[in-house]
């Protein structure tokens, strides 16, 4: 395990909060994909608090999070759990560390460039440009693709707002910025 | 102030060993408040509070003509006494004294030494501004009854009632529900030695029922508290118990006859009906039923019935039974109100309410129990015996969102569940907890035997409790969700019945209680102890002592020890017989008060009277503990309090300032 | 009754929310004034790549609603609903995002003076549908489904893991209400598209248990609940329960025709439950 001095993630909102992580499982009792989390989100914790941040910056755990708060609800300790798990991976994201035969990050990566490129998202979209990365998965979706056009449900147009330079622009204008998590 | 008693003032400055000294310069402070005037001699010194230490001062008093003494050291709260009484020893009126805290409010919590060394001299100036202007007070004796009123009669109270009347005494003992015994009764067996309860409880409540020097008022709340330590007036409210406890032989005719049968059960958690008329448990003490007015079908519901009255052979029955009220005067009271169970209704994650098969620790006990609903037979509620069970610690105990501390006693008991489930039913024991903690004698060692017996005890917090189905073959069965934090997987367990292991709550009406006895309690409802370490069993008013849960969660071994120990506490206090009363008290100058009567709503101790004569109000030295309520109130600037007068505050804060 | 509407990205392509919505409100005169202009909420992706970036994205929108003059956002997705809502804690929380936030947003022309209270549109149905008058729909048992993010992390519309606003709706507007467990249990919608098996799994769960409970019908209130539990059923065998929004099934209530419901548009036919006399 390597160790680092500086903590990558001092500047988190509410970081202090995992100093009273008791360890107890409910996070993790709870959550929905635990079973592909290399760490369980307390072990995330844990891990910060021992100063073992390179194993926190490589960890697939927060692209498991799906977001559903059961977690944030239960914690005997009211810790932002999801919060966290979300200001982990913009972390992650800001540093690169991502691992790097995770799939995640390259679907997210996807999403945020259909915003950035039209305002909105469009799932066929999505699902194109990250099946250039990943065209097994994309092609694993063509029956149902085809099933939910028959069904008038897949738009195969961008959907855009009026002006979509404005939104390049909001990208742009947080690009540069090197806010906290 | 005389001309006679022109101040000379000695002001001692201790080094109190490592604590004051090096943070603060001592030796400065002495050399500049040397300097002020009406100062005759100011020294430091190691420990004050030594002899050697207050030898210095009695000897300076009779060498150097001192009348009046400052000691700055620490919380007057350690020893303002120490130095009253060696001012008192060499002749002075002890309240020519004041004291300066350079400790706690100056050496432990200043970090730069030049800014701690001036704090201090700023702080022992002032009161050597404020003694300037003390006066001599004194105090008064009063005798005391000899006599004690316990409030609530669970393991606590019996045994403070019982430590009590041995000596000698005379107890009054008021328990709200129908018998004594409190939770224990409900219990079949306690950990760790798991001695059955009942045969240690029931001799206990009998020896409570037969003791000449106790007085039992069951059925019964108090109702009012006036007055003060040694006399207390207290006034007990009896309710209606509908049935003479005098004619009563308890022979339980009327319970079975009555054909009201199904009202629900408290004393067994809801898991079973008892009838209108009712004793609580078989062994109740006093053997009296009460009628329960809400159900009865005379008292309640204005229908014809009286079977009792027709069954009850010995006239015992009386519909017409009113409320009655008792006033006793008692030397000291002890408050041994327990605790209550969290409901854990709220916790929708463990399904409570909405699954049959989860039943709350106290629901187990009584299902478990001999007298219980299913005679002790530990069955579900389809009459089958449960192949698989888990028992989930820390259900509102140890979270922020209901009780954030631990209530102590309930990984022990949810051990004593699980052996008790290994030796009637075989089932296999699933134990779900965070920290196992069994910190008492013989209780590390309860943990490994049932260890032995082969519970599995899997490290982690139960996230969830369902009835979703996930494999056919546990249809009709829960299924347990937890991360077992050792092994890291999730582990599902299906099973055919949970116990919550509920954390434990002050006492409902706990507040009304502290509310009446003018006790605190503490951010979480419990009563506060007057010091958490030197004085755990007295609050902070005098002669209100604390026995048992009441003052937090604890098992039984220390709820006994504790209730001896606050009953060694009265009864030091009747033996003395005499109390001493406070000179810091308030004093209405008469010429003063316009009559208005705003110190008399002012006053929580109810200290203060109307004279209607003379048409000016009055304190009742006894009663009034000095809070200073009744001046702030005053608009006349009639009532002040003594030691506490405006000269000497404004003589503290303008020597501050300075 | 007039509110302002935040569709969110799959709205439009939603088997029948989009019609159902429109119809109901049509029939109920609840006008609803889309957000010209809207844009995504930046859904699960954009907090975890961008606090400030996935704030902005939002709060363009909470100046938009000012501008239409305004005080709630209404939006029918969860997913929005979650987003929205944990923007506007956060800019209410903190002062120097605010200030970041009102920068960004300055430079595309905007100002952010007051955060909406957000809302979501069954909230605005609970209060706009009357009660039901007829015995139609008294047999068509339905299990309400809310997915993991109307009630968490706020819970201040209902209990966190165990609600039961809506099928205090359901029952209110005529149909027969099933109560199950799996009320909250998260689908995996966010990550269906990868993590296929794992995802298939979560959401068959959810629907053997309501099927178990008796339901014939699933309730939803979210497009991407919808599409998770619609196109699980397709891909295995158990049990197939029509997974229709709960709009659609005011819809009936309101006695709308399905076809004007949109309810044609399920991967799971509703015809047949619904066409039983
Ligand atoms: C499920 C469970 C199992 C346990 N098992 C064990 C065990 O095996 N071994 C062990 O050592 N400890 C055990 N304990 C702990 C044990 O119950 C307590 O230590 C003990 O009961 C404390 O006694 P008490 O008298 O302070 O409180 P209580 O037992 O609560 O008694 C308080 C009494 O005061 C009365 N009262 C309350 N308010 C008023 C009022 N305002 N006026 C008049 N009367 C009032 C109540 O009616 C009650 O009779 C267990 C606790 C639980 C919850
Ligand atoms: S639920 Fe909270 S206290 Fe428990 S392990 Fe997770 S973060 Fe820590
Ligand atoms: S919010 Fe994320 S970390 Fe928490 S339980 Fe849900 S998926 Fe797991
Ligand atoms: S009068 Fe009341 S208590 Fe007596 S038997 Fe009838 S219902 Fe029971
Ligand atoms: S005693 Fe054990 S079960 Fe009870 S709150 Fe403490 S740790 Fe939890």
């Amino acid at each position: 395990m390597s160790q680092n001095d500086t903590n990558p993630f001092s500047t988190i909102a509410h970081l202090e909060s995992i100093n009273q992580c008791i360890q107890c499982g409910t996070c993790s009792g709870s959550c929905p994909l635990a079973d592909l989390m290399d760490h369980a989100p307390r072990e995330l914790f844990a891990l910060i608090r021992e100063g073992a941040y390179e194993e926190v910056l490589h960890s697939n755990t927060p692209w498991f999070c799906v977001s559903c708060y059961a977690c944030m609800v239960r914690c005997p300790r009211e810790i932002p759990v999801t919060d966290l798990m979300y200001a982990l991976k913009e972390v992650i994201t800001k540093q690169g560390t991502a691992p790097q035969n995770l799939k995640m990050p390259d679907m997210y990566q996807a999403f945020s460039r259909n915003i950035k490129d039209t305002g909105k998202v469009t799932e066929s979209l999505v699902m194109a440009r990250y099946g250039m990365k990943h065209p097994m998965d994309a092609l694993k979706n063509i029956p149902l693709a085809i099933k939910m056009q028959m069904r008038g449900r897949l738009e195969l147009k961008a959907q855009k707002v009026a002006d979509p330079k404005s939104i390049a622009r909001l990208f742009e204008l947080t690009e540069t910025s090197k806010d906290k998590p | 102030m005389t001309t006679q008693n022109k101040p000379r003032i000695g002001v001692y400055i201790c080094h109190c060993g490592m604590n004051i000294a090096p943070k603060v310069d001592v030796e400065e402070v002495a050399r500049s408040i040397q300097t002020l005037d009406h100062v005759t001699v100011a020294r430091d010194y190691k420990f004050m509070c030594s002899n050697p230490g207050q030898d210095m001062i009695i000897n300076d008093i009779k060498e150097l003509g001192l009348n009046r003494v400052v000691v700055a050291s620490c919380s007057p709260r350690m020893h303002e006494k120490t130095f009253r009484n060696a001012v008192k020893t060499a002749g002075l009126n002890p309240y020519y004294f004041q004291m300066a805290n350079i400790r706690e409010q100056v050496s432990w919590v200043t970090k730069d030494s030049q800014e701690a060394t001036e704090k201090a001299k700023s702080l022992v100036a002032a009161a050597v501004g404020r003694v300037f202007f003390h006066q001599p007070l004194e105090t008064r004796e009063v005798s005391v009854t000899k006599s004690v009123l316990v409030i609530g009669g669970g393991i606590a109270g019996m045994q403070a009632a019982l430590t009590s009347a041995n000596a000698g005494y005379e107890v009054y003992l008021v328990e709200r529900e129908p018998s004594i015994g409190g939770h224990m009764a409900k219990f079949d067996k306690t950990f760790p030695t798991l001695d059955c309860a009942a045969c240690i409880m029931t001799p206990k409540m009998v020896d409570v029922l037969q003791h000449p020097g106790i007085t039992l008022y069951t059925w019964s709340e108090v109702h009012k508290v006036e007055g003060f330590i040694g006399n207390f007036e207290v006034t007990i409210k009896k309710n209606p118990r509908y049935v003479d406890e005098k004619k009563c032989t308890g022979c339980g005719t009327c319970m079975q006859k009555c054909p009201t049968k199904k009202v629900v059960s408290e004393f067994n958690e809801g898991l079973s009906f008892r009838t209108a008329i009712y004793t609580p448990f078989p062994q109740a003490v006093p053997n009296v039923p009460v009628i329960d007015a809400d159900h009865c079908r005379v008292l309640g519901q204005n229908k014809k019935c009286g079977v009792c009255v027709k069954f009850c052979e010995t006239k015992a029955i009386d519909f017409e039974q009113k409320p009655e009220f008792v006033t006793l005067t008692v030397g000291a009271i002890i408050t041994a109100t327990g605790f209550q169970a969290v409901n854990p209704s709220g916790m929708e994650q463990y399904g409570y309410g909405r699954f049959p098969e989860v039943y709350t620790s106290l629901e187990f006990e009584r299902l478990n129990n001999a007298t219980g609903p299913t005679s002790g037979k530990v069955v579900m509620k389809n009459g089958k015996v449960p192949e698989r069970v888990a028992i989930v610690h820390c259900v509102g105990s140890r979270d922020t969102r209901h009780k954030k501390y631990c209530s102590r006693v309930c990984c022990m008991y949810s051990m004593k569940f699980a052996h008790l489930l290994r030796e009637k039913t075989g089932a296999e024991v699933w134990e779900f907890y965070i920290d196992i903690r069994s910190p008492g004698k013989l209780y590390e060692e309860f943990y490994n035997r049932v260890q032995e017996e082969g519970v599995r005890f899997i490290r982690g917090r139960v996230a969830e409790i369902t009835d979703i189905v996930d494999d056919a073959t546990d249809e009709g069965r829960l299924t347990v969700i937890a991360e077992s934090t050792l092994t890291r997987r999730t582990v599902r367990v299906p099973v055919d019945m949970v116990v919550l292991s509920v954390g434990l709550e002050p006492a409902r009406g706990s507040e009304d209680i502290g509310r009446l006895l003018g006790v605190s309690r503490d951010g979480d409802g419990w009563f506060n102890e007057l010091h958490a370490k030197l004085a755990p069993v007295a609050t902070p008013i005098s002669g209100i002592f604390l026995a048992g849960c009441c003052q937090g969660p604890k098992d039984i071994p220390d709820t006994v020890a504790q209730s001896m120990g606050a009953a060694g506490e009265a009864i030091a206090l009747l033996a003395k017989g005499i109390v001493t009363t406070q000179a810091e008290i308030s004093r209405i100058d008469p010429d003063l008060c316009s009559g208005c009567k705003s110190c008399i709503e002012s006053c929580s101790y109810s200290a203060i009277r109307f004279d209607e004569a003379r048409k000016v109000a009055v304190v009742n030295e006894a009663l009034c503990m000095g809070c200073g309520s009744c001046a702030a109130a005053c608009p006349s600037s009639a009532a002040g309090v003594k030691h506490f007068t405006d000269q000497q505050v404004m003589g503290e804060i303008e020597s501050i300032l300075l | 009754m007039k509110i302002c509407f935040y569709p969110g990205c799959s709205f439009a392509t939603s088997a029948g929310y989009k019609e159902s919505t429109e119809a109901v409100c049509r029939k109920l005169n609840i006008e609803l004034n889309e957000i010209p202009d809207w844009n995504c909420c930046g859904a699960t992706v954009m907090f975890g790549e961008n606090k400030l970036r996935a704030t902005a994205l939002a709060a363009r929108h909470f100046a938009l609603v000012q501008t239409m003059g305004f005080e709630d956002l209404v939006t029918g997705c969860n997913a929005c609903y979650a987003t929205l809502r944990k923007a506007a804690r956060l800019l209410t929380e903190d002062q120097e995002l605010f200030q970041k936030t009102q920068e960004v947003l300055q430079n595309l022309g905007l100002k952010l003076d007051r955060i909406p209270k957000i809302r979501h549109l069954l909230e605005v149905l609970m209060e706009a549908m009357p009660d039901s008058t007829s015995d139609r729909y008294k047999t068509l048992s339905v299990g309400a489904y809310y997915g993991c993010q109307l009630t968490r992390p706020d819970q201040d519309l209902d209990k966190g893991d165990y609600p039961e606003i809506l099928e205090h709706f359901l029952d209110r507007i005529g149909f027969s209400v099933k109560e199950h467990s799996a009320r909250t249990q998260c689908c995996g919608a966010s990550h269906a598209v990868i993590y296929k098996n794992e995802c298939q799994g979560l959401s068959q769960r959810i629907i053997r248990e309501i099927a178990n409970k008796g339901a014939e019908v699933i309730a939803t209130i979210c497009p991407l609940c919808q599409f998770n539990l619609d196109q699980a059923q397709i891909q295995d065998n158990g049990p197939r329960l029509p997974v229709t929004y709960f709009t659609q099934l005011a819809g009936l209530a309101l006695g709308l025709a399905p076809a004007e419901l949109g309810l044609n548009k399920l991967l799971v036919s509703a015809d047949k439950v619904l066409t039983r006399p």
